[in-house]
Formats: C-alpha cells, structure tokens, sequence
C-alpha cells in the first residue's frame, strides 16, 4: 500500500474550493495535453520560445529539451492517461479523487518544466507563431 | 430545575397511575408554564437581537431570500436548530459563537459559521468511484520511483 501525502486525505472546504479544484484540474490536464503535443512535434519544428520553456539538462546532464519532453511522455504515459481520464469524467468528482489528480497532474508538471510544484499552475506554453 | 412534587423523584414501578393525583397536576403545569415563559424569552431575546442592529423581520428575510413569515416564525419557534439559529443571525451580518462553561471553570467558544453548518452538510458528499482513487494512489505511491528514473536516464 503507497503511502500518501496526508493531506490527500483531507476533505475540501465547501463547494466553492471543489468547484475551483475541479477547475484547476482541467487547467492543468489542458497543459499537460499541449505539452505532450509539443513532446510529439519533432525536433525541426519547435521554436525557440518553446525550447527556452523547459531545462536544457536533466540532473545535471545536458539534454536538449524535444529529448527530454520525448522521455517524459513516454515514461509517464500511463500516468497522464490517467489524469486525461479524470479530468474528462462528467460526474463529480470526490473529494480524494480531486485531491489525488490534482497532486498527480502537479507532479507531473513540475518534473517535466522543473518548477516547484506549488509554481506549476504558473506555467504556460510559449503561444505558437501565426 | 425541577418541577416534580416532594418524593416523585424516585421511581416506583408499582405506582403506575399517579397523573390523576393533585401534585403531579400542579407539577405538570408548572412545567407547561416554564416550557411556555422560556420560549417565548427565546423569540424576545432573538427579535431583541434584531432590533438591537436596527434590522426588521422584512429586511432579514430579504438577507436570507425568505418570507418576512419565516422570519416570525423563526422567532417563535421553541426550539430552534442551530443551523436555523445560524442562518438567522447571517441574514443580520453576524456569525453565531456558543461560548460553552465546563463544571471546571474551563470555557470553550464553538464558533458556528454559517458555512460549516449549511454547505458542509448540505453538500453532497460524493463518494469516490474506487477504482480511480485506488488507481491514482497506485500512480502517485510509485512517483517518486518512477520520476528517480526519468532524472536518471540521461546520465546512463
């Protein structure tokens, strides 16, 4: 059994903070869903707004960011499934199942732009050229 | 306080029947009385409240989107539950408090805010679908894991 965060577990406030949770899911599966698009682009054909977007290494390495995104989509594939599934369901959404998207979805923002994942709701990607 | 005659505060169950007699009578209608001055100290005390913050019965209602009759009734009703309680002084822009005194001098205050009683209990708690919340707990026990591999990845 996993052990959680434990704040995971704790009940949101009122309708208000669940409405906004929920809201801020599919914020985040939106980004998600415009970075994986970006990690199947090739190479040629980003821009250098987009390249400047993510980190040039990873754990110290240097790693041109199309790399990086490319790993990253492939290594959590299941995971960002997961999230796109949540996030597209059409009842509500428990309390947990708010919690734990939302925990997850940051997560996996905050490995793949390597920003805090408090900071990750901040991120927006480069918008593309006309 | 107690209203029951000298002697009826022990039970016999062999004395069945002693509504017919003269001191249960009087016991009993001192009782109604109490029961009756009691609530209607309530009722004073709360439109007393309102009148204090220069509120009518109309502009109340007109806070909590009632009758100005919901309001009265409110007001003379006996015994109130708290969220009715809490839901009154809201239409007054005030939040209720119970400040509680222990047998030990200790006292507590129990703040009643409107939002905990009403949303908390009338929103719907919506149960979680199992098999997400097992599976997202999955995802996020084997994260740090998994994310170990992708910072690693590079370097190998």
């Amino acid at each position: 059994m996993p052990l959680l965060p434990p704040e995971l577990a704790h009940p949101l406030q009122d309708q208000d903070e669940r409405a906004a949770a929920r809201h801020r899911l599919s914020e985040r599966d939106s980004t998600l869903q415009a970075i994986e698009a970006l990690a199947r682009r090739p190479a040629s054909a980003w821009t250098s707004h987009e390249r400047a977007a993510f980190p040039g290494s990873t754990n110290g390495v240097v790693e041109p960011p199309e790399q990086r995104l490319s790993r990253w989509a492939s290594l959590f594939a299941e995971e960002l499934t997961e999230i796109h599934r949540v996030a597209a369901v059409s009842r509500p959404l428990s309390d947990l199942e708010l919690r734990e998207a939302l925990y997850l979805a940051g997560r996996l923002l905050s490995t793949v732009t390597g920003l805090p994942i408090n900071d990750v709701d901040g991120f927006r990607l480069p918008t593309p050229p006309h | 306080m107690n209203d029951l005659p000298e002697g009826w505060g022990s039970y016999d169950p062999n004395d069945h029947d002693r509504s017919d007699q003269p001191s249960y009578q009087v016991a009993r209608a001192a009782a109604a009385s109490r029961a009756e001055r009691r609530r209607a100290a309530y009722g004073e005390a709360l439109a007393a409240l309102r009148r204090a913050r220069a509120f009518t019965q109309v502009t109340v209602a007109e806070q909590l989107g009632v009758a100005q009759g919901e309001v009265s009734r409110i007001e003379h009703q006996g015994d109130l539950l708290l969220s009715t309680l809490a839901r009154y002084v809201d239409g007054m822009d005030g939040s209720l408090s119970l400040l509680v005194r222990f047998g030990d001098g200790e006292t507590m205050e129990l703040s009643l805010m409107l939002d905990s009683l009403t949303e908390r209990s009338s929103a719907a708690t919506v149960v979680p679908d199992p098999l997400t919340a097992i599976r997202l707990a999955g995802y996020i026990g084997r994260y740090d894991a998994q994310e170990e591999k992708f910072l690693a990845a590079p370097a190998a």
